[in-house]
């Protein structure tokens, strides 16, 4: 299964590879990264056809946000499941990812056995 | 109106009048024979200054007053006379005379005059002792108008500067007050700045607690991992993970540090003495600020952020607080801009805010550049007045550029300058001296 995290801080990539370290390592799991939205765009174009089945993206990051990613996702490749992620849990932004499509908003900090679910079940 | 005055009645008067004193019985009849006499009521104009003049007069029964304009000179009564100034130089009458009661007069003409005169030189003796009395009089009564003047001016001037003393008072108070004002509202605009970065510095404290939080969490669990672990790969592998995590904690931990105090310095009153500043740390730290305030309030907003910082920018030496406000100031009027014209709706239009530092000729230069709306040309040359906003009421106080202004060019004697074109671009330029 792998699962694309776009986020624009860099370290979310060590935060979840030890999250995750014992899936990983089963081969339950593969974690892709993207550090802004332009680059899990191209990435997801790069991995077409793909077996990507989840993102996960950050909303508030310079240049694109999280948004214009979801709304790119969602028009090319309407299947492919998006998570957003916030710090700001305000009405506006959960309303305005559920209306774009989003499959979830989880406001930061991530409750990880909660993403667990979402990855592992759907 | 003539009146019927026997010669007899004539020679008394003149007898009586000090300028004929002396004047032998034939000169005093020719004299008598050649005068007209005249009656006149009260409050009558008899001569008046400028009048052309070649008669005097002397007075038979009544009283007149001899008066310029409105200012009296002097009263005079029976036997005596006036108008002889005229009569002996010729001049236009330098005072008017008029009558308080009805009056009689005796009009003596020039040429009756000098005829006497000329038979009897001795009357200009007389003439010149009714001069001097007459001068005599008239310098005492200017004299005492002189001081009453002077005393009403006196009196005037200290009236005067005392209104002036009290005028003063009150113009100090208005001052103190407008000082004060000057204080809130430079306070209010701290506030009201700071106040657009409140969700900014949250969401940038935030961001670097959750790592705190999940990196210390997550070492927890390694640690209990690895006390059950009898793989010795696996636990190096920990060990190293846990060192990295522990390395993370720190750094966000300084960060969020960092932002805290560079919250608390641009609210505090400011240093008496400049430090060396880093003006790239500076302008990184709040230009991320601005950005996550302006992000929280307009969940719709995103944009480009470039920075093109001068790697061997050396340190200046400012007053941090300040030009920290400064930065803010221009880097929350450039999302302003850009989030603007996004709002237009153009398709294609890449919102973008560009800074910029260099070190040319030991001039700092911060370039703040959007691609947003632009200054129109006709408000360009009022953008640094206080009090001027384009922004819609309640949204800006209107100090900010102005202040701005203030804090470049006179606590570091540099430069503010801008250059936009409307519709395209807006780039402020700040020149510090080194
Ligand atoms: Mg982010």
């Amino acid at each position: 299964m792998k699962v694309l995290i776009v986020d624009d801080e860099l370290d979310v990539e060590q935060l979840y590879r030890q999250r995750f370290r014992k899936e990983i390592k089963s081969g339950l799991l593969e974690l892709m990264f993207a550090f802004s939205a332009t680059d899990a765009m191209s990435l997801l174009e790069e991995l077409a056809p793909m077996d990507v089945i989840l993102v996960l993206s950050d909303i508030n990051m310079p240049g694109l946000t999280g948004f214009d990613l979801l709304k790119f996702t969602k028009e090319k490749y309407p299947h492919l499941n998006v998570v957003m992620v916030s710090a700001y849990g305000d009405a506006e932004n959960m309303n305005k990812a559920s209306s774009l499509g989003a499959s979830g908003f989880l406001v930061k900090p991530i409750d990880f056995s909660i993403l667990k679910e979402k990855i592992f079940t759907g | 109106m003539s009146s019927n005055i026997s010669i007899e009645f004539l020679i008394k008067v003149l007898r009586k009048v000090f300028l004929f004193q002396n004047l032998p019985d034939h000169l005093v009849k020719q004299l008598s024979e050649s005068i007209k006499t005249q009656e006149f009521d009260a409050d009558k104009v008899i001569i008046e200054k400028g009048d052309e003049g070649n008669t005097m007069f002397v007075i038979i029964s009544g009283k007149v007053k001899i008066h310029d304009g409105k200012e009296k000179v002097a009263e005079i009564n029976e036997g005596s006379f006036f108008g002889e100034m005229a009569l002996l130089d010729g001049e236009p009458r330098s005072m008017s005379v008029t009558t308080l009661e009805p009056t009689v007069v005796a009009i003596i003409h020039r040429n009756d005059f000098f005829n006497v005169l000329n038979d009897f030189p001795a009357i200009s003796k007389n003439i010149i002792t009714q001069l001097t009395r007459q001068l005599r009089t008239q310098n005492d009564v200017l004299i005492a108008q002189l001081r009453s003047r002077e005393k009403e001016l006196n009196d005037l001037v200290e009236k005067r500067t005392e209104e002036l003393a009290n005028k003063n008072s009150e113009l100090m108070l208005v001052l103190d007050n407008l000082k004060l004002s000057q204080q809130q509202l430079v306070q209010q605009e701290k506030l009201a700045s700071l106040g657009q970065l409140t969700a900014g510095i949250a969401h940038e404290i935030k961001n670097p607690l959750n790592f705190v939080n999940n990196f210390s969490q997550l070492s927890l669990e390694l640690l209990e991992e690895f006390n059950e672990l009898e793989d010795n790969n696996e636990k190096d592998e920990i060990l190293s993970d846990l060192k990295s995590n522990l390395e993370k904690i720190n750094n966000h931990g300084k960060r969020a540090d960092s932002i805290v105090k560079n919250m608390l310095n641009h609210s505090r009153t400011r240093n008496d003495d400049k430090q060396p500043a880093d003006l790239n740390k500076m302008c990184e730290e709040f230009l991320h600020l601005a950005y996550h305030g302006m992000f929280a309030n307009n969940p719709d907003f995103s944009c480009f952020l470039k920075m093109n910082l001068a790697p061997d920018l050396p340190k200046v030496n400012v007053f941090s607080q300040d030009i920290s406000r400064v930065i803010l100031n221009l880097f929350n009027n450039a999302l302003y801009a850009v989030n603007k014209r996004k709002k237009l709706g153009v398709a294609g239009y890449e919102p973008c805010v560009t800074v910029t530092t260099s070190n040319q000729n030991n001039n700092i230069f911060i370039e703040v550049e959007d691609n947003g709306t632009g200054i129109p040309e006709n408000v360009k040359d009022k953008i640094f007045e206080p009090f001027f906003t384009t922004k819609p009421s309640g949204e800006g106080t209107g100090l900010g550029l102005s202040l701005s202004y203030d804090i470049i060019t006179q606590s570091h004697k540099g430069k503010l300058s801008v250059e936009s074109v409307e519709g395209q671009y807006t780039k402020f330029i700040i020149q510090i001296p080194r």
